[in-house]
């Protein structure tokens, strides 16, 4: 089995790139940060130490800000590299250096459990004011968990190359 | 990581992923979450004092000077800077200024295989569409930006050809199918239309012979097509043109008659035979629009 320090030092620009989304949300809803870490050999891998906010959409965006911004980042990565290599079937270092990287990136796309959590303390009580995104987000927590689990069968990878290849390949067939 | 002790409470055992740090201190979840949701107040948050003129970061006292606050702790200006380049430090700049430079580099690197892409998927479009002119137009267009994927460079030879022998270019469609027999067989019949090619060539050059070769060997290749008996039956044809003997004509009519049985109604059919029957007649060799022009309604002949 290998060990998840080493894939995390594998695909160490997801991290920074998942850390960085949490507080490019806190920044954009004016939520007062007080540590980031990026990349660290421990657990958790990076984390960001920020304010508490009453404001349910503001928790939810920070909290889910890595799903956006990491899945985006890994298809505008991927999708320039993707075309020769896998149309053309032309190889280029570049090409597999780009795939690489968005798919690494793509792989730390998804909350962590204590996102999840953060979002569910709130929900719970945002449901009770019938609101929207509070009641969508309840599955959505619940998928967070279970990814989080599979991450021991290699979903992040997945999720990452699904993201990264998949989604190239069904819009460049 | 090792559990923490809270600042505040004093609570040991904290996990550290429940622990919170905050100028060089350490707080559990809870105080930092009663901290943040309340008004400051002098008896928690990273400085004990939380006084508006005193940073609750660095501790020093800035007297008379009311300091801007980050969250609800009061914040100097020096301390400012020092969060902001801690928060987002010059490193991580520079790891999103490369992997944004990597991005655009990508894209316009990579813009050539876009573009190649776009004139592949409408040069298949119109080939379907039976519009191989545009379609060898197109990937011809795919070919130059991406030269170095022999299949896209192949593909822009076999339409190309295609183009051309649709034009009675035989020569140069001889050229082009060069290019692309690697294609494979099954798919793109290339030996066929290579044949087809050199039977134009023959008849251009007024080689005969090589037209009789070729449209043999197509012959060959599928004996269940009238159009290439009628092949061997001009080839023939032109033969007896030339030459005269009348056991040239006999092996005309005879090929004739085989594609006659085969097919006698479509209109591609009654054209060619009517031109291979004109040729036999007269010994007169000429080309589809002079014939078209003396026999717009066709030329029949029993035989």
């Amino acid at each position: 089995m290998i060990p998840g320090i080493l894939i995390s030092i594998l695909t160490f620009p997801g991290v920074i790139v998942h850390e960085f989304a949490h507080l490019f949300f806190c920044k954009m809803r004016n939520v007062a940060v007080f540590k980031v870490c990026y990349f660290q050999f421990a657990n958790p891998l990076g984390y960001v130490l920020h304010e508490n906010t009453t404001n349910f959409n503001t928790t939810f965006l920070i909290s889910m800000g890595p799903f956006f911004i990491n899945t985006l980042l890994c298809l505008l990565i991927c999708i320039p590299a993707f075309i020769p290599v896998n149309y053309f079937g032309l190889e280029h270092p570049l090409s597999y250096f780009l795939i690489w990287l968005g798919v690494s990136i793509g792989m730390h796309a998804v909350p962590s459990n204590q996102d999840a959590k953060n979002i569910y303390q709130q929900a719970k009580v945002e449901v009770q004011n019938r609101n929207i995104l509070a009641i969508v987000s309840f599955p959505i927590i619940g998928l967070i968990y279970v990814f989080n689990i599979l991450r021991f069968f290699w979903a992040d990878l997945a999720y990452g190359v699904a993201i990264g290849v998949g989604v190239p390949s069904l819009l460049f067939n | 990581m090792e559990p923490i002790t809270c600042f505040v409470c004093k609570k040991e055992n904290v996990p550290f992923e429940d622990a919170h740090e905050i100028n060089k201190a350490h707080y559990c979840t809870e105080c930092v979450e009663k901290e943040t949701q309340t008004e400051p107040t002098t008896e928690v948050g990273p400085d004990d004092t939380l006084n508006e003129s005193v940073c609750a970061f660095c501790n020093t006292e800035h007297e008379g000077k009311i300091l801007p606050k980050h969250s609800v702790y009061p914040i100097c200006d020096n301390c400012k800077t020092d969060l902001d380049k801690s928060i987002f430090p010059l490193w991580v700049k520079l790891f999103f200024a490369g992997v944004l430079a990597l991005v655009i580099f990508s894209i316009f690197w990579n813009w050539r295989f876009f573009s190649a892409y776009n004139d592949i998927k409408k040069s298949n479009s119109y080939y379907t569409s039976a519009d191989v002119a545009k379609a060898a137009g197109y990937m011809q267009h795919a070919a130059e930006n991406v030269p170095e994927s022999k299949d896209v460079v192949a593909m822009a030879s076999y339409f190309t050809a295609l183009k051309l022998l649709q034009e009675d270019k035989s020569a140069a469609a001889l050229v082009e199918l060069e290019k692309c027999k690697d294609l494979p067989e099954e798919s793109f019949h290339i030996n066929q239309l290579t044949l087809q090619a050199e039977m134009g060539v023959g008849y251009d050059t007024r080689d005969y012979n090589l037209f009789l070769k070729a449209a043999k060997d197509n012959l060959q290749l599928d004996t269940t097509q009238s159009y290439a008996w009628a092949s061997v039956a001009s080839a023939y044809a032109c033969l007896y043109a030339q030459k005269g003997a009348d056991s040239l004509k006999t092996l005309a009519l005879r090929n004739l008659k085989t594609a006659k049985s085969i097919d006698s109604v479509s209109a591609e059919y009654k054209e060619y035979s009517g031109r291979i029957l004109y040729r036999l007649n007269t010994k007169n060799i000429i080309n589809k629009q002079e014939y078209d022009k003396l026999y717009p309604n066709g030329y029949t002949s029993n035989f």
